[in-house]
């Protein structure tokens, strides 16, 4: 389990970065390398040129304004785990350690989560939750894009092979709740199945967000949930009722049949979660 | 001055000696040895279940890397043929012959400079296969019209086992009710964390093989056989060992063709498995699927038991152990502490195109301990008493031993009774139970099971010779040499790797001559510099290469204390041997300190009594007559709390009493019940090797292949009883693969416990994963 | 900018144990490798490669980190501590000590990446450890000999003496 050849290219700037991976059909950026680096070391992955982020300073740091909180492409998970999160955000650093183990932690990014997109993965769906942006840098220059137009598949984003992450932003919002859940074999291990509640008041109006992954090939929200929480309507959260915007598959972990009920339940446990936090 | 008293080593609390070389990154692993010249292999695995081998095509190949495949090598082979009638046999290939038998089995091999150019060379080999049908489960190879996967046998059966007991027929007629079941355990492994490792060189016209085994005489004849060359010729090193559990005692072909390519390339050669081939082509153990009877009468004592025993051994038979063993400790164990006598088992070793399967930690008894404590537990709930009564009721007594039991097993003592006493008083057992049927009735999904067991170890010829294997496991042997600075050196035919026995054989014999540990160095896994003998598995080490090294302390003790006699001029009878030296009974000032006393025997012959010769070295084997084994017998109890909405299994307490007989160092007993337990508990909740029906292996990361952490193993409490063994020196019994032998029972237990206010259900199937046990729970409301 | 082709190496220099190595280095080699095979560090060792056993766990710039999963060359510059320099002499530290006086290690290979992980979490946590923080700090780690009891055990036992 050795990688097989590639060169390496760390550059400066964002700029340097994406003029190399539009050059080089096949470069791959690397981030944190927690998961691209286990994919070297099996060979499932055979880049030209790893493009390593590590050297740009603009990809660092937490910067909490008024309106939202921008994530660093590179900011660590350890570091989102240990951020100062306001009331109502638990959902976040609680989603966050269950992602692997703390040396993975250090390392692993929230830009290379969301770009790697596994769809058992806790950040894609928190960020999904809580309605969080992507900025993209190409060298046809910038753009930003939310979590739903972003993940399109296993694995898949809508990140061009020349673009990388450079920041996400998570909007600020009045009398926020969230609550998160996950089942995995064990602590750490991708999820069978998590889920992510959030509501919150938005120009006198009450919005709300139910998220599930490791149920489909990419993070689902579950509209039916959503218009409950809103309404504060009574509604069942079933198998069947997920069955409707998931498909999962089965592995050696789990049949697609125990991952929809296990789903319904990560989601009825989140949505509790978000309705019995304790006020502060 | 004080008086000087004989020192007692054994029973001490002490820390192990073996401990600072791996506190501070000194491990002496394989891999982390080095030779001037050193090349690097890989193996190109076979990606079918079951194929031809149409051609190889190595041309992509660099010059500078050298390439080895099948027709290279094709009259090597590791060969392992039982003794029992009818076994079918067939060689294991160094590298395959024309066809391909399981997915992972080395097909060709590269040898490069560096590790990560020979993974380049070997993907630049190209291999036609023209695949066959694959079998891949016990129904479809014993099944009419199976592919065979050795075309020269008659069936997909090794060979057929059978026994009934005399009075089976009888003792059937004697039971009014019956339970029974479909009792499955999944195939799984030791998995170390330190893969397999090999260095071979060629030094001096020997052949030196660096490998991490336990085993590392028999790997020396296993590669002598397979060349065909005299062991004199072949020198094994097996320095330390990162974690054994049986998947390391056995012969593998890498290790002869590391030793092949060595010679061939007048290079060393080093190989080191990577995770993905550890799972691919280390050899696997555990599958086991029981359909099992259990006969009682209206009280609830067990008349006789009934058993059809099924072993997926894979695609080859094992070097030492044959492809039997399995099947006849299941046989032989199944009946387990209990006392009735009516048997009739049947067993088949099966063949299938799955990677071949050896030993893990336990062998079988886990499987055979299930399967029993199952059936007990439903006998216990068909007469509606409690579990712990039920097996009191049934067990081997104290005034019964040497007990025969059902299967042939001769268990020499134990404290089964007394251990359920202990346990009952120790854990407040009844208060216990009412407390979680209370919580049950609240609704909460918690539950307690059980097992109780016997653990054969130490056992040498008269169990080995009825097990048909070719090399009767029937002694260790330790050479015990003191230098003239008074120090002793223990060589011991037995391995290291974990268990402590650094520690501990140095503790047992050096009490015999009063030698401090920190003055004794026990040598092991060099067939250069030890006697031969088997090596580490079954639970042996520290009782035969333990009674050896006493029993050759003794020779050396009885010398010096010619000697010492002789120079005090006192009778022997008088001396007294401790950390000082030797000294005169009452009077310390009459002492001579054991360097004195080595070094005259070295260094001063003109001081020896007449006919003393100056050597201070013996050498003695020991086997623990009457060589049946010496049984240790553990009690475990567990509580769980499941999920009903997902589940997820919770061990919230684990309690063991285990008695192995007098113990050298408990803290090391407590290691080896925590580790086996942990490894139970993968078996009962985590641990699983998935095949597809094409025979593709599904798990082959530790992604997919789940060890338990520390989040899923709980603390876990002991308590000792020590029932002398009347067959070993020092009344000690082996007691290495105990902790794993019951967690399955007892977690199968306590989660059918824990679902037991739902609605009745019958687990029999393990792991139990969150998605097994919510099926379980489904059944249960089905059941109500 | 650091520019390196695949079949050719590059000096990088790390700061091992707090002596400073350089060393040629090829884009693809792992950390781990160069610790063992360039620089003659054994003992941190290899169980996976895919970054779940937790065996060659190191501390790079104070922070544990698999060094299967980490390249050499994008540390360069790194401060890197493995388990040879924990003690900083021949004698063995508290936890190393605690380790031997609990019988927290059997087979020894795991040992390393653990010694690792709790001297992380000894140093980046105020007082006495619960066993559940302990249990959750080492749950990245695997140990297949011990059950992990003597583990938390040795680890608690340095926790509460550091602690006072």
């Amino acid at each position: 389990m050795k990688p097989p050849l590639f060169a390496y290219y760390r550059p400066n700037s964002v700029a340097e970065a994406v003029a190399r991976l539009a050059r080089e059909e096949g470069a791959v950026p690397l981030a944190g390398g927690q998961s691209l680096i286990p994919m070297l070391n099996m060979r499932l992955a055979r880049p030209t040129t790893v493009v390593d982020l590590g050297g740009i300073a603009d990809l660092q740091g937490i910067d909490v304004s008024p309106d939202s909180i921008r994530l660093g492409a590179r900011v660590t998970h350890a570091a989102l785990e240990k951020h100062g999160w306001p009331h109502g955000y638990e959902a976040i650093p609680e989603g966050v350690r269950q992602i692997g183990y703390g040396a993975i932690r250090n390392r692993g990014t929230v830009g290379g989560s969301l770009a790697h997109a596994d769809p058992a993965a806790e950040l894609p769906a928190l960020m999904l939750a809580f309605g969080a942006s992507i900025q993209l840098a190409s060298p046809r220059g910038e753009r930003s894009m939310v979590a739903d137009d972003f993940f399109l598949g296993y694995y898949e984003t809508a990140r061009a092979s020349d673009e990388i992450i450079t920041s996400v932003r998570i909007p600020v919002r009045d009398d926020l709740r969230s609550g998160f859940s996950e089942l995995s074999r064990r602590r750490g291990d991708f999820a069978i199945a998590l889920a992510v509640a959030v509501r919150w008041k938005e120009a006198g109006r009450t919005e709300a967000r139910a998220v599930v992954g490791g149920l489909d090939v990419r993070p689902r929200r579950i509209p039916e949930v959503e218009e409950a929480l809103v309404t504060g309507s009574e509604l069942a959260i079933t198998a069947d009722l997920l069955a409707r915007h998931v498909h999962p598959a089965n592995d050696v972990h789990a049949s697609a049949e125990y991952r929809l009920e296990v789903g319904a339940e990560m989601l009825r446990r989140a949505v509790w979660s978000m309705e019995n936090r304790e006020d502060s | 001055m004080t008086t000087f008293h004989e020192p007692r080593f054994v029973g001490a609390r002490v820390a192990r000696v073996e401990d600072p070389r791996f506190l501070t990154g000194q491990g002496r692993y394989v891999s982390n040895q080095v030779v001037a010249g050193m090349r690097h292999a890989r193996f190109v695995r076979s990606p079918f279940a079951h194929a031809r081998i149409v051609s190889v095509d190595t041309s992509a190949v660099p010059s500078g890397v050298a390439v080895f495949t099948g027709e290279d090598w094709a009259s090597y082979a590791i060969e392992c043929t039982s003794r029992y009638e009818g076994f079918q046999s067939a060689a294991m290939p160094v590298l395959a012959v024309g066809k391909v038998r399981y997915v992972g089995e080395p097909v060709a091999m590269v040898v490069a400079d560096d590790p990560y150019e020979a993974e380049d060379a070997a993907e630049l080999i190209l291999i036609d296969y023209d695949p066959l049908e694959p079998v891949t489960s016990i129904e479809q190879a014993l099944s009419e019209g199976a592919p065979l996967i050795h075309e020269h046998w008659t069936s997909n059966l090794y060979v057929p086992r059978a026994y009934t007991s005399p009075d089976y027929d009888e003792k059937v007629r004697e039971a009014t009710r019956t339970v029974s079941g479909r009792f499955v355990n999944s195939r799984h492994s030791g998995v170390p964390m330190e893969g397999r490792a090999v260095l071979a060189e060629v030094v001096d016209g020997e052949i030196v093989v660096r490998t991490a085994t336990q085993i590392p005489h028999l790997i020396r004849t296993a590669i002598a056989n397979a060349l065909g060359i005299s062991e004199n010729s072949v020198r094994v090193i097996s320095p330390d060992v990162g974690g054994g559990f049986g998947v390391k005692a056995q012969a593998y072909p890498e290790e002869v063709a590391c030793a092949l390519a060595a010679r061939s390339l007048g290079a060393p050669v080093k190989w080191i498995e990577d995770r993905r081939e550890h799972f691919l082509a280390s050899h696997h153990s555990r599958q086991h699927v029981h359909d099992a009877t259990l006969h009682f009468d209206d009280e609830g004592r067990i008349r006789a038991l009934t058993a059809a025993v099924y072993v997926d051994m894979g695609a080859y038979s094992v070097f030492p152990w044959t492809s039997t063993m399995d099947t006849g400790m299941a046989m032989g164990i199944l009946p387990g502490p209990y006392r009735f006598t009516g048997y009739k088992v049947n067993g088949f070793p099966t063949c299938t195109n799955k990677t071949p399967y050896g030993a893990y930690r336990g062998v079988s008894r886990p499987a055979a301990c299930f399967t029993i404590e199952r059936l007990v537990d439903w006998m216990a709930r068909d007469r509606g008493i409690d579990r712990l009564e039920a097996r009191r009721r049934n067990l081997v007594r104290k005034d019964d031993y040497p007990w025969t039991n059902a299967g042939g097993l001769v268990y020499d003592g134990g404290s089964l009774e007394e251990s359920i006493d202990v346990m009952r008083e120790w854990i407040g057992y009844d208060d216990l139970v009412q407390r979680l049927a209370e919580e049950r009735r609240r609704g909460r999904l918690v539950g307690l099971g059980m097992a109780i067991f016997t653990e054969q170890s130490a056992h040498t010829t008269e169990e080995f010779k009825k097990r048909g294997v070719p090399i009767v496991f029937g002694y260790e042997t330790a050479t015990l040499r003191l230098d003239s600075t008074g120090n002793l050196t223990i060589a011991t035919s037995i391995h290291n790797h974990g268990q402590g026995l650094e520690t501990t054989l140095a503790q047992f014999a050096g009490e015999v001559l009063g030698i401090p540990l920190e003055r004794i160095k026990v040598v092991f896994g060099d067939t250069n510099q030890v006697a031969y003998g088997a090596g580490t598995f079954a639970s042996r080490s520290a009782v035969l290469a333990g009674g050896a090294a006493r029993l050759a302390a003794t020779d050396l003790r009885e010398k010096l204390a010619r000697v010492a006699a002789h120079l005090l001029e006192v009778s022997e009878a008088d001396l007294v041997f401790h950390e000082e030296g030797v000294s005169v009974v009452g009077s310390p000032e009459s002492t001579i300190s054991m360097a004195e006393l080595c070094r005259i025997i070295y260094q001063r012959p003109d001081l020896l009594p007449e006919g003393v010769t100056p050597t201070l070295e013996a050498t003695r084997t020991y086997d623990a007559p009457p060589g049946t084994g010496t049984y240790t017998n553990a009690f475990h109890v567990g509580t769980v709390e499941v999920d009903e909405h997902t589940g997820v299994v919770n061990i919230t307490g684990y309690w063991v009493v285990e008695d192995c007989g007098v113990m050298i160092n408990p803290l090391v007993v407590e290691g080896q019940i925590h580790g086996g337990v942990a490894q139970g508990i993968g078996s009962a909740l985590f641990e699983e090797m998935v095949y597809d029906e094409d025979g593709q292996l599904l798990t082959t990361t530790f992604m997919d292949y789940l060890l338990p952490t520390a989040l899923d193993v709980p603390h876990i409490a002991t308590r000792h009883l020590e029932t002398p063994s009347p067959n070993t020196i020092g009344g000690i019994k082996g007691m290495g693969e105990g902790g794993a032998i019951a967690p399955a029972a007892v977690i199968a237990g306590a989660v059918e416990d824990a679902l037991s206010e739902i609605g009745p259900v019958w687990i029999s199937e393990v792991p139990l994963t969150p998605e097994r046990v919510l099926r379980y729970i489904r059944q249960a409301k089905e059941n109500r | 900018m650091k520019e390196v082709a695949a079949e050719s190496r590059t000096e990088i220099t790390l700061t091992v144990n707090g002596v400073a190595h350089t060393v040629q280095v090829s884009p693809r080699r792992l950390l781990a490798d160069v610790l063992r095979d360039d620089i003659g560090l054994k003992g941190t060792n290899l169980g996976c490669e895919h970054g779940y056993c937790g065996a060659c766990t190191v501390l790079v710039d104070g922070e544990t980190v698999r060094s299967c999963l980490t390249l050499a060359v994008a540390v360069d510059g790194a401060d890197i501590t493995t388990v040879e320099g924990l003690s900083g002499s021949d004698e063995l530290n508290d936890l190393q000590r605690a380790f031997q006086e609990a019988h927290a290690l059997q087979c020894g290979f795991c040992t390393p990446g653990f010694l690792i992980t709790a001297t992380e979490l000894l140093d980046s946590t105020e007082g006495p450890l619960t066993e559940q923080q302990i249990r959750e700090a080492i749950a990245g780690n695997i140990c297949r000999c011990t059950g992990y009891v003597h583990i938390v055990e040795a680890i608690r036992r340095v926790s509460e003496a550091r602690a006072g």
